[in-house]
Formats: structure tokens, C-alpha cells, sequence
């Protein structure tokens, strides 16, 4: 319980910062390429340390997908959801993971920027070679630590664009018979919506 | 500051009705003329529109520095007559003007009286507008009058020398036409100054217009081409777009206007009604929108307010200062309601798209309320003011409902809503085909309300609201020996039917009196079948309610009124006796009776007063009395009640209450009957004191702390005592209950970014049953119950709330051993001491984000509630094994998401 509620109180610590910062941001921006909404797929791999019932099992490797949407609210800072699944494998095991995550972003440096959420996740995994094939696991909260980088390759918009991100996500669930501690390595094809002009500082024409 | 920047300040009020505060300017004249509106002519509104009542101002804004307005030089000979400009002005807190925009401007727009009335405005001064007593923003309308001025004397004739006659000019031609509209909301923006321009020539053209109040703008005589077109309310985004004017047409558009933030607290009057109880909260609807954790719940909202307990998992029970729920009445606008939620407590049966707000008194109300000893949850029914047809699409993950509101020209208003549950769709798909029952209607629930308003002057105000619900349940097992031993049939029913129609009529013809009259009128409709067991009742229900207040001096005032209550019961019922508070729990069905009504007739007029007398400043006393008929008990109760509050300085203030309550034992599990029950029982009674102090340190900002005391006597008691002719009594009056403790709440009202509240409450609830002389704890006794929630708005319309919850488990009784009978086979437990342990303490967090994302003619909310973020096991009850040695507590809902999506109009 401890350790759910300083995962829980961290995540809702940069939610209630970023929601504190971004305030009185209702003004003009000038254009950029990160702003406005954001959508899109990840690729992953996935590295998930799973702990049963106390037993340490080590990692099962796999590789998984995301999909993100969201929007940043200032300059810096943005809210949104993140969904992420991923398929799992060890000897004979198999499984997956996966969850559902409110995700408060925050630009650090550049198009650099670290996110943190919370939301609900589940891991299940079955022995192939058992005979029964029973499904154990099971599903709770999901913590998330990250960084990502937005890179623009194409031709600049004046607002929005399209990116690859890189990505790492952290990413911890430590309810059910299934605790796990899963890493998220991977690139993100994202769309940046931009603004309307009326909410962009524009030259006079 | 203008009045769209009225618009994100929720502290603003205005008068709407020009006939509010009315001036008029004689240029030249020293003469000023002010008609202020009587407290209930006038409409207080917000700037987006929220509206109060003008009698809920203390004191109207007085005119102090009148302003000159000159006939403007270019409107001479192009204007006939006298003009009038309506204005919507700003006032702070101290009188002064810190915004004017033209309401109604002269038409056709452009020579100059706008600007000149908006100018002068800004020289106006007033003493301020007061709210219970305290200075206010205000916006009110200010209409300013241009004398056309006298034609000077003629000069001397010119020398007669022949003048070539200039050719007759030609009217303007309107070739650019279009309306002004703020985004989503479709609302006419009035006042705003609309710019065409274009720079591709020698010299830069430009013109201007102000949008009438219709959001209407014109331009004349535009030259054929491309012009840009620029508007910039404030609290807008700028709107910038280009239009191409061709020879001999006219050019018709529509622009919708972004604005900053669609704030949704925007809409809320901070202007609150003078407290006079020793504990009262009330809870706007936006804020019950947004608590995490209450699906938009009015009801689920109450539960984390001071004083009121953590209810069972699924229950929705309201349990006030170690009140059974039984023991809070429910009123919508002050009509009794048969049941106030939907499936035990899955939905409350009003959706917040006809609520305007709730109030909750946890003890020590005033003797308009009666036959409660607990609390009292009034529903406030929304006050129809809607400037256009519009509404609301519900869909969430229990249930879809609609809302739609239309105006009926400047008077009328109606307003209907609908929702049904789908649960009986989802559990239709996911139930096999093969289970054992051959007919099944799944849980589902429908209501349905329709409003009417009706205004037809000032003084009087008419409403009427017809709602009702419907709860349904059936299920019919293929072989029901499969389920248990001691029961016979196979059906398992409940369905739950009631409508009513609540007539309103307020009539407020001064300062002085006003009288409100309330008359509801309904049937409810219960059927219930449990195998074997069986209720079945029609209750039809009346519900008279005339209200009047006088207020003789500003030190002295009397509130009087009739309550009176009349049912219509008929019915059967065969079933067990039905668990009492502090009853084990049982694996046997106990001795079943069955009793049937045929037409009984219940009376409870009842009639109360209640004076405020204010005989030193600062200084509010309320006695009160309150007389109550009970037929079915044949006994009238008197109940004398007193409230005290004193303002010791600007933000401390002490309160204090004692005051006697009564309520009828209870009829619905049979209390009163002769089979079930004891029909000689009387009224239950309980003593309520409670001691406290406010603290407002900021505006926004209120702490409260107060203690409270209940002595329950008479109370309705399980006994095993037998009567003269040898049958048992069942229940007495020799029950006994006491409840102290003490809350504290910190509050943070509502303002355009954030609300919030900490509430904590300290309590022991303990009863007595009849025939013991010690004290046992309470069923739903929690000594601490702690609650956090806030909600803040956030930029691009998104806002983020959370709850947490912190709760001492409720009482358990341990059981100590058990014994196994032959004949069924089943082991029956032996229990410890009533309510002699505890379950584990019950913790909760729950989060909630809402998305409004803005198109022209709509809107679209979004939320997603997650609940039990930290998926805590949160413990509910005990549960045995089949020989009761074994236990292990049954936990709460894990971590849940809920996702909901409303479309607006």
C-alpha cells in the first residue's frame, strides 16, 4: 500500500503542478511545431520484470504498441491518454500486458519531455506446457515514467507537424498476483495538430 | 472591462431587465432621474447568462455622479428625434465603472452615440451594489437619452447671388451583412466592434460597426473587392477572415467567436443567501458535474459533505450525524419524494440538466422541514431563463439521456429531459443461453421530467414540473429447489413506479411580503416478489405547501407556513419480519406474516413559524415552532426550535442551535402494523444542539468548525416483551440514542478556476435497545470520516478533479462460534457483542478529467472518472465459511475507469 501511494502521489503531484503552471495560460501563442493536439502509434519493445506471488521471474521480453492522444494546455505542459498493449514470452510462458493511462506531459528542454500518469493495467500469463493452461494474473493500477523527444523530419508547417519520437516509458503495476515493472523502448509516429490561426501570434498582413 | 469580460468572472452579476436601474441623461439638465427596480422586478444574470433573483440583493446600486452626453456633431440632420443607448455597465465593489458595451445601440449604428455613451459611461459613479450586506460587482443597464438639439437661430440671409444646386446624394446601400455569434454556445454577441479593412490602395479604407443585440452588424457603400474583416472581443480569440464584395450584392455572413475558455464556473453567481443555519452547504450544478467519483451524481455528491458517513458499497445511503438513512427526508423543491435513486442508490432519479443546486442540512433545520430527525437534502429545480432552444445528449457507461430547454418569447421557458439505464442490454448479451431461468428482464431503470416556467410580471413566477421513474427487475428460475430449502416459487421481482406533478406559484409583489405556494400531487407504485414473499402497494400522495414571509422591519421578519401531507395506502404484503437496526444477521428466514390494506388513508397536516429578529447588529435569532398531526400514530407533536448567530467581526461568526424533531416510526417495514408491528407506537423524537464557529478569512475561503450533540428518545426498539393477551409486542418506544462529535470544514467557494473542500467529522453514534440499560454503537457509527476534494480548470477547456477519502470501518459483530442444526443441515452462528469490533479502515482516491472540445453550433464533453485509483482492497463486510470459522472480509470495487461523453447545444 505504501508503495502504491507514492507511485500514485507522485503522479498526482506533476498532475496538480502542471495544472497549477499552465493556469493563466490563455494567450496568444507564437507558431510552433509542438502544439496543439497530439495523436498517434508506438512501437515498442517490451521488457517487463514480473514478480508472482513473491517469486521473482524475471523478465519476459516481447514487444508492444501504444496509441496516444492528447494536448498540451501551455507551451510546456499537456494532458492526455495514453493506451498501450503489449505480448510477452518466457520458455513456455506466454502473455501479455497492457493498460489504460491519464498522462500529464511536460516539455523539459527543447522538444524533449518527460511524462508521468496513472490509470488501470493488467498482465496475465499462461504455461503452454502446463496442462491446465491456467491464466494467472490479473489487473490494477499502472503507474507511468517517461521521457520521449519529438523530432520533426519534414518540411516545417507554420504550427504542427509530424514527428518521430523517440520513447521510453516506465511503467509499473503493483496490484494482483502479477506485480510487474515493465520497460517501454520504442518510436512513436505522432501528428501534431497545431492551432487555428486566431489562437497564433501572426504577423500583420 | 466589457461585458464579455464579465464573462469569466463569475463574481459579476448584472441586472438584465432594463427596467432594473434606469437613468436618463438630459444634456444640459442637472436633473438625473433614477427609477431603481423593486427587489423582484429585476433579473440578476451573470455575464454568460447565469441569473439569481434581484430580491437576493440587499441593497440596488444608486446613482451618485450622473454623466452629460452631447448630441454628437456627425448625427445631426441624420438622425430624427431623441436617440437612446442601452449600456450593460461594470460596477466593482466600490461603485465605480470598470467596463461599459452597448446593449441596444441606435440603429442604424455608426454616428457616434455609441461612443459617446460609452465614454460618458466611464464618469458615472453609484454606492455600490450589496449582497447580504456586502458590497459587489454588478453589471446593471444604463440607458442614456440624446436630446436632439434645438436648432440654433438662423443666420442673416445671404446676398441673393444664384448658387449652383449640388446633385441630391444617394441613400446608402447595405452591401455587407452578417451576425456575430460566440462559438458553441451559438449565443449573439452584443457590442462588439467589427473592423473591415483593406490596404491594397494608395491609402489604407477602413470602417467600423458595433453588433446590435442581436449580434447583427451592417457596413454600407463598400466598394467591390477583397476585405479583411478583424474582431477582437476581449476574452475572445481574435477572429480575423477576408470577404469578397461583389457590385450590386449583398453579402451575408455568420462568424463564430472563440471564446478563451469555457469555463463552465463562469456561469455560477458567487452571490450566496444570507446563512442562517447552524450548518447548511449548498452545491451548485457545475460543481456536481465535476466530482470525481459521482458520475454527475447530485446524491453521490452529499456523501462527501461533513457530517454524513461512508454508506455500503452500492447502497447510496444517506447517513447524517449517526442518523439512520430513514431518518433524512428528501425534498425536490420542497415536495416529498417517494424514492430519490434508482436501483439502491445507482443513480439519483433527477439528472443535473434540471437541477440548479442543492442544499443540505445536517441538523438543526429551521420548522419548514419536518418529520425528519436526521438531515435534510433539498433539490432545487433549475429556474428556466434559457436565451435559446438548446439542450444536452448523455451517454455514459450506465445509462443515455436528452435535455432540451426552449424560451417561449421573453416569459415562458419549458424544458424536458429523459434517460434510460442500458445495464439490461449488456447483462442480456453477456448472460448464456443455457443458464436456468426461463424469463428474465434484466435491471433497467427510465425518468423522465418536463418543466414548465412561466413569468408573467415581476411579482409572480409559475411552475410547473411532472417527473417520474421507473425501476424494474424480473427473473424466473426453471427450478428454484435448486437455491435453497426454505423457500417455495420461483420468481424474483421488483419493480418501483412513481410520478409526480409539483405546481410552484411565488408571488412577490414588494420588499415587504411574499408568499409561495406548493402542490404536488402523485402515485407510486411498488411490487416486489421474493419466491414466496410478496409486497404490493399504490400510494397515492399530496403534498400541499403555502409559504409566506413578511418582513416587518429590517430588525423583524416572519417566515409561516402549512405542510401538509395526505396518503392514500393500499396494498398486501406477506413476508418475514424485516431486519431492524442492530438485528444479526441471519441464514433463516424468520416467522412470515401477511397483512393487507384496502384504501388507508394517512393525514400529517402540519404547520410551523418562525421569526427573525436582528435586535443588535450582527446579532440573528430565529425561534421557531413547529406542530405535526400524525393520524396513523393519532398524535400531534409540537416541536419548538431556536437558531442563534452572531458576527463577532467582519469574518468570525458564532452559531449556535437546540431544537426538538419528530418523525413517524417506520411504516415501510411495518413498525405500525398489526401484524408485522406494533400499531400504538409513537413518534421517535430527538434533541439536536449544535455549537459552532465560521471563520472567512478570504472571500472565497470559509472554515468552519462545529460541534453537535443528538439525545434520541422514543426511539422505535425490537423486544421480545409479550402483551396482556399473550401476543408479542414486537417494538416499543424505549429505544434511546446518543450522537456527539464535531466537523470541521475548510472550504473554497466556487470562482472561475477552482472549488474545493476539506471535510472532516469526529463522531460516536451509539443506541440503546429496549429493555438494556447500556449503550451499544451505532450500524453505521465511523469516528473519523475524512474528505479532500477539489476541481480545477485548466487552459484549451480541461479541468482535473480528484477525491480521497479516508473512513474508520464500521462497527461489526464478532461471531464467536456456531452450532450445526440436523434438520438443515446448516450451521447457525453464535454471536459476540452487538457492534463489538471493527472493520479495517476504508481509503479511496479517485480522479476525474473533463475535455470540452468547441464547434460552431455545439459542444462535446469528455470525461474519463477513474475510481479507486490505488485499487485498494477496501473492506465492505465479513464474510464466514459454511461452518463459521473461518472469515475474511468482502471487499469494494477495485479500480474502475468510467468514461462518459455529452453532447451540447
Amino acid at each position: 500500500m505504501r508503495r502504491q501511494l507514492l507511485f500514485g502521489l507522485a503522479a498526482l503531484v506533476v498532475l496538480a503542478v502542471s495544472a497549477a503552471h499552465s493556469a493563466h495560460a490563455q494567450t496568444l501563442e507564437q507558431p510552433r511545431a509542438r502544439q496543439g493536439y497530439w495523436i498517434g502509434n508506438g512501437f515498442f519493445g517490451v521488457a517487463p520484470h514480473l514478480n508472482e506471488e513473491g517469486r521473482n521471474r524475471g523478465f519476459y521480453p516481447g514487444y508492444g504498441f501504444s496509441f496516444r492522444i492528447g494536448q498540451l494546455l501551455t507551451e510546456r505542459l499537456g494532458l492526455g491518454l495514453q493506451v498501450n498493449l503489449g505480448t510477452i514470452s518466457k520458455g513456455s510462458d506466454k502473455g501479455g500486458l497492457g493498460g489504460l493511462i491519464l498522462e500529464g506531459s511536460a516539455r523539459l528542454w527543447r522538444n524533449l519531455s518527460a511524462h508521468t500518469g496513472l490509470g488501470i493495467g493488467y498482465v496475465d500469463v499462461t504455461d503452454n506446457n502446463s496442462l491446465d493452461k491456467t491464466l494467472r494474473g490479473g489487473a490494477g493500477s499502472y503507474y507511468l515514467l517517461g521521457a520521449s523527444y519529438d523530432l520533426f523530419p519534414l518540411p516545417k508547417l507554420l504550427t504542427g507537424g509530424w514527428a518521430l519520437t523517440p520513447t521510453v516509458d516506465f511503467l509499473i503495476m503493483p496490484d494482483g498476483n502479477i506485480h510487474t515493472y515493465t520497460v517501454f523502448a520504442g518510436v512513436q509516429i505522432l501528428w501534431w495538430s497545431g492551432l487555428s490561426r486566431e489562437m497564433l501570434i501572426l504577423p500583420e498582413e | 472591462m466589457t461585458a464579455r469580460g464579465c464573462a469569466v468572472l463569475a463574481a459579476l452579476l448584472s441586472i438584465a431587465t432594463a427596467g432594473a436601474v434606469r437613468a436618463a441623461e438630459e444634456a444640459g439638465s442637472k436633473e438625473d432621474k433614477q427609477a431603481a427596480g423593486r427587489a423582484g422586478d429585476a433579473t440578476l444574470t451573470s455575464g454568460t447568462g447565469a441569473t439569481i433573483d434581484a430580491s437576493d440583493l440587499s441593497k440596488q446600486p444608486k446613482l451618485t455622479r450622473p454623466a452629460k452626453v452631447t448630441y454628437p456633431l456627425e448625427a445631426v440632420g441624420k438622425s430624427n428625434g431623441d436617440v437612446e443607448v442601452t449600456l450593460l455597465v461594470d460596477l466593482d465593489e466600490k461603485g465605480e465603472v470598470t467596463g461599459a458595451t452597448v446593449v441596444e445601440p441606435k440603429t442604424p449604428t455608426g454616428l457616434g452615440f455609441e461612443e459617446a455613451a460609452v465614454t460618458a459611461a466611464y464618469s458615472l459613479g453609484f454606492e455600490p451594489a450589496e449582497i447580504a450586506g456586502k458590497p459587489t460587482p454588478i453589471s446593471i443597464t444604463y440607458t442614456f437619452k440624446f436630446p436632439l438639439p434645438k436648432p440654433a437661430a438662423p443666420p442673416p440671409p445671404p446676398p441673393a447671388t444664384p448658387v449652383p444646386v449640388a446633385a441630391p446624394k444617394p441613400p446608402p446601400v447595405e452591401n455587407f451583412v452578417g451576425v456575430l455569434r460566440e462559438r458553441g454556445t451559438r449565443i449573439p454577441m452584443a457590442g462588439i466592434l467589427v473592423t473591415v479593412y483593406r490596404s491594397g490602395e494608395a491609402e489604407p479604407v477602413g470602417f467600423e460597426n458595433i453588433t446590435d443585440a442581436k449580434g447583427q452588424f451592417h457596413f454600407f457603400d463598400l466598394q467591390p473587392g477583397t476585405w479583411k474583416v478583424f474582431i477582437e472581443p476581449p476574452a475572445y480569440y481574435p477572429f480575423r477572415t477576408t470577404e469578397e464584395i461583389a457590385a450590386g450584392e449583398v453579402t451575408h455572413v455568420t462568424y463564430y467567436v472563440e471564446r478563451g475558455s469555457y469555463n463552465p464556473f463562469d456561469k455560477v453567481v458567487t452571490a450566496e443567501r444570507e446563512r442562517k443555519e447552524v450548518s447548511r452547504t449548498v452545491i451548485e450544478n457545475v460543481v456536481i458535474e465535476k466530482m470525481p467519483g459521482a458520475m454527475g451524481d447530485p446524491l453521490a455528491v452529499i456523501q462527501n459533505f461533513a457530517g454524513v458517513a461512508r454508506p455500503p458499497a452500492g447502497s447510496g445511503e444517506i447517513i447524517v450525524r449517526g442518523s439512520a438513512p430513514r431518518d433524512t427526508q428528501f425534498f425536490v423543491d420542497g415536495a416529498t419524494v417517494p424514492i430519490i435513486y434508482h436501483f439502491g442508490g445507482l443513480r439519483s432519479v433527477l439528472p443535473t440538466g434540471m437541477i440548479d443546486s442543492l442544499e443540505f442540512y445536517p441538523g438543526n433545520f429551521s420548522p419548514y422541514y419536518g418529520r425528519a430527525t436526521g438531515g435534510i437534502v433539498d433539490i432545487s429545480i433549475k429556474k428556466l431563463k434559457p436565451k435559446k432552444a438548446g439542450g444536452y445528449v448523455d451517454v455514459n457507461l450506465l445509462d443515455s439521456g436528452i435535455y432540451v430547454e426552449v424560451p417561449i418569447g421573453d416569459k415562458a421557458a419549458v424544458a424536458a429531459a429523459i434517460r434510460r439505464s442500458y445495464i439490461d442490454f449488456i447483462l442480456d448479451a453477456v448472460i448464456p443461453s443455457n443458464a436456468p431461468i426461463t424469463d428474465l428482464t434484466l435491471p433497467r431503470y427510465y425518468d423522465y421530467q418536463v418543466l414548465a416556467n412561466y413569468r408573467p410580471a415581476p411579482a409572480h413566477d409559475l411552475r410547473l414540473f411532472v417527473f417520474g421513474s421507473n425501476d424494474t427487475f424480473r427473473i424466473v428460475f426453471r427450478n428454484a429447489a435448486q437455491i435453497g430449502t426454505e423457500i417455495a416459487g420461483n420468481q424474483l421481482s421488483d419493480s418501483t413506479t412513481f410520478v409526480r406533478a409539483l405546481a410552484t406559484y411565488r408571488y412577490v409583489p414588494g420588499d415587504k411580503f411574499e408568499n409561495t405556494v406548493r402542490l404536488s400531487q402523485g402515485r407510486d407504485t411498488l411490487d416486489f416478489q421474493f419466491f414466496q414473499f410478496y409486497e404490493h402497494f399504490i400510494t397515492d400522495t399530496t403534498h400541499l405547501r403555502d409559504t409566506v414571509r413578511y418582513q416587518w422591519s429590517e430588525k423583524l421578519a416572519l417566515n409561516a407556513g402549512l405542510d401538509f401531507v395526505y396518503y392514500r395506502f393500499s396494498g398486501s404484503v406477506y413476508a418475514p419480519n424485516a431486519p431492524q437496526e442492530g438485528d444479526q444477521e441471519s441464514t433463516a428466514i424468520g416467522k412470515t406474516h401477511q397483512t393487507t390494506v384496502g384504501g388507508m388513508n394517512i393525514f400529517l397536516p402540519g404547520v410551523f413559524a418562525e421569526l427573525e429578529l436582528r435586535p443588535i447588529k450582527g446579532l440573528l435569532i430565529l425561534p421557531g415552532l413547529r406542530f405535526d398531526y400524525y393520524s396513523d400514530i393519532s398524535q400531534a407533536t409540537f416541536a419548538p426550535r431556536l437558531t442563534v448567530r452572531y458576527q463577532l467581526t467582519k469574518p468570525v461568526a458564532l452559531k449556535g442551535g437546540v431544537g426538538l424533531f419528530y418523525q413517524e416510526p417506520d411504516a415501510l417495514v411495518g413498525q405500525i402494523d398489526k401484524n408485522f408491528g406494533n400499531p400504538d407506537l409513537k413518534a421517535e423524537r430527538a434533541i439536536h444542539y449544535s455549537l459552532g464557529v465560521e471563520w472567512r478569512p478570504r472571500e472565497h475561503i470559509h472554515l468552519d468548525l462545529t460541534g453537535f450533540y443528538k439525545d434520541l428518545g422514543n426511539w422505535v426498539s425490537a423486544t421480545n416483551a409479550i402483551r396482556p393477551d399473550g401476543t408479542p409486542l414486537r417494538f416499543d418506544n424505549n429505544g434511546a440514542g446518543r450522537v456527539y462529535g464535531m466537523e470541521v470544514v475548510a472550504r473554497h467557494d466556487l470562482t472561475t478556476k477552482f472549488t474545493g473542500w476539506l471535510a472532516y467529522t469526529l463522531s460516536h453514534a451509539t443506541r440503546r435497545d429496549s429493555g438494556s440499560t447500556s449503550y451499544r454503537l451505532f450500524e453505521y457509527d465511523q469516528t473519523h470520516i475524512l474528505t479532500i476534494f477539489g476541481v480545477y480548470q485548466l487552459p484549451r477547456n480541461w479541468s482535473i478533479g480528484s477525491r480521497f477519502r479516508l473512513v474508520s470501518g464500521d462497527p461489526s459483530t464478532p461471531v464467536t462460534g456456531a452450532v450445526y442444526n440436523a434438520s438443515t443441515g446448516n450451521y447457525s452462528p453464535i454471536f459476540g457483542a452487538k457492534y463489538s469490533d471493527r472493520l479495517p479502515p476504508f481509503a479511496q482516491l479517485d480522479i476525474r478529467v473533463d475535455k470540452r472540445w468547441i464547434f460552431n453550433r455545439w459542444m462535446l464533453n469528455a470525461y474519463l472518472d477513474l475510481q479507486n485509483v490505488f485499487n485498494r482492497a477496501n473492506p465492505e463486510a465479513l464474510q464466514y465459511n459454511y461452518d463459521f470459522t473461518k472469515s475474511r472480509v468482502r471487499e469494494g470495487l477495485p479500480i474502475y475507469p468510467i468514461l462518459g461523453l455529452r453532447g451540447e447545444i
